[in-house]
């Protein structure tokens, strides 16, 4: 898992740090979000001291409602050592008695320009792309046409020379050789590379390379979903490999089930093309047509037609 | 050397059966038709052999030529028997 500081979530999110500076390396290990509501109007017994607390109108209106005493108690007890941090939307005036128990406790009070509901959705969706679960698997992840394609096979197939092609004509990489890739949510899964390779691919005989620079930033993807998984193999002679392409396999990458195809490889086959219409395929098919299916149709048309007409 | 079959898979030589003959032939150096009708195709090709749209009931001859050739001939007929879409 991930380890995610406050540090981070104020650079991603554009934050300004209130009071409390000294806790901005405070670590984020929850998912979810508080609204300390009741805990404002004196019921401490649900308060969750683990998550980001938000607060929002509600809890600011709420908070001039009650009179100093128990503003200045309430508060103080909101700030447990395991709150991460406390963020007000709206850009609301933040509270004396927040700015001084903050330094007190050293934990940090940030502020958003945002309305309530869309700050939280944006720290929603950052807390889950971080903290979710990660694997890392052996293989190049392209874009495609808009498809994110995860080539996969064994050393020296030739997965980062059909990488190259493809970036030679304008896809985007997102990683060579090593790829995370985390589920944002089950039946989504997102592909990135290792800080480290970003923009980087190896190239046998050349070497290591930056695809930024020599192709210009166009080619370059921090992210993608991925949506195809390619796996390129030495074509056997022996294996039957599937030829009509009407049923979809498909592999389990944590809990999301991920179309699968196989592609034997020759001397002399063109693997950026075979790619290129692979995923082509894959979206026309996520747009509902299927060109395989389509022709059996058309077959099973001409089969149950008894009539000898020319075919 | 050929020899004729009668078709008897319900759907005719339909994709299924169709990849099943293609994926048989092309283990084979021998050269492999099939003829239907008076046109032949490439029994290696799969396009070829469902361009025809052989129905149940159609007599298709398969004709074999090269090294292999027996073996070749001997194995589709056990595929189609054994795969029920010939007699």
């Amino acid at each position: 898992m991930n380890n995610i500081k406050v540090q981070n979530l104020v650079k991603e999110l554009n934050l300004d740090v209130i009071a409390g500076e000294g806790g901005l390396n405070r670590k984020i290990t929850s998912k979810m979000l508080s609204r300390p509501g009741l805990e404002l109007a004196g019921l401490f017994d649900f308060y969750e001291e683990d998550r980001i607390q938000i607060i929002g109108s509600k809890e600011v209106t709420f908070f001039y409602w009650l009179n100093e005493e128990d503003q200045n108690k309430r508060i103080e007890m909101l700030f447990k050592n395991k709150v991460p941090a406390f963020i007000f939307s709206n850009n609301f005036d933040v509270p004396e008695v927040f700015k001084v128990n903050a330094e007190k406790y050293q934990i940090p009070i940030l502020l958003s320009k945002k309305h309530t509901s869309t700050l939280m959705n944006d720290i929603i969706s950052y807390l889950a792309e971080e903290l979710a679960e990660m694997v890392n698997m052996h293989g190049v992840l392209v874009d495609v046409h808009g498809v994110g394609v995860l080539i996969r096979g064994r050393s020296g197939i030739g997965k980062s020379e059909a990488a190259l092609e493809l970036v030679k004509r304008g896809h985007k990489l997102i990683s060579d050789d090593n790829v995370l890739i985390y589920e944002k949510e089950i039946g989504t899964l997102v592909g990135k590379a290792p800080k480290l390779l970003e923009k980087f691919m190896e190239i046998r005989g050349i070497g290591i390379i930056n695809v930024v620079q020599m192709f210009g930033a166009s080619v370059y993807r921090h992210k993608k979903r991925v949506t195809l998984i390619i796996d390129l193999e030495l074509a056997e002679d022996s294996k039957d490999y599937d030829r009509i392409g009407v049923d979809e396999e498909k592999i389990k990458i944590l809990n999301t089930d991920v179309p699968y195809i196989k592609i034997p490889i020759r001397p002399g086959r063109n693997m950026a093309s075979l790619i290129e219409v692979a995923a082509i395929n894959r979206r026309l098919r996520y747009m509902g047509y299927n060109s395989a299916q389509e022709f059996l149709d058309n077959l099973t048309e001409v089969i149950d037609n008894d009539s000898d007409d020319e075919i | 050397m050929q020899k004729k079959f009668i078709v008897t898979d319900e759907a005719g030589l339909h994709a299924r059966p169709a990849t099943k003959l293609v994926n048989i032939a092309s283990k084979f150096s021998s050269e492999l038709k099939l003829e239907y009708k008076g046109r032949n195709v490439n029994l290696k090709s799969i396009m070829g052999v469902m361009s025809l749209g052989i129905r149940q009931g159609a007599e298709i001859t398969i004709i074999a030529e090269g090294d292999d050739q027996e073996e070749a001939l001997t194995s589709i007929e056990q595929e189609l028997k054994s795969q029920g879409i010939s007699n």
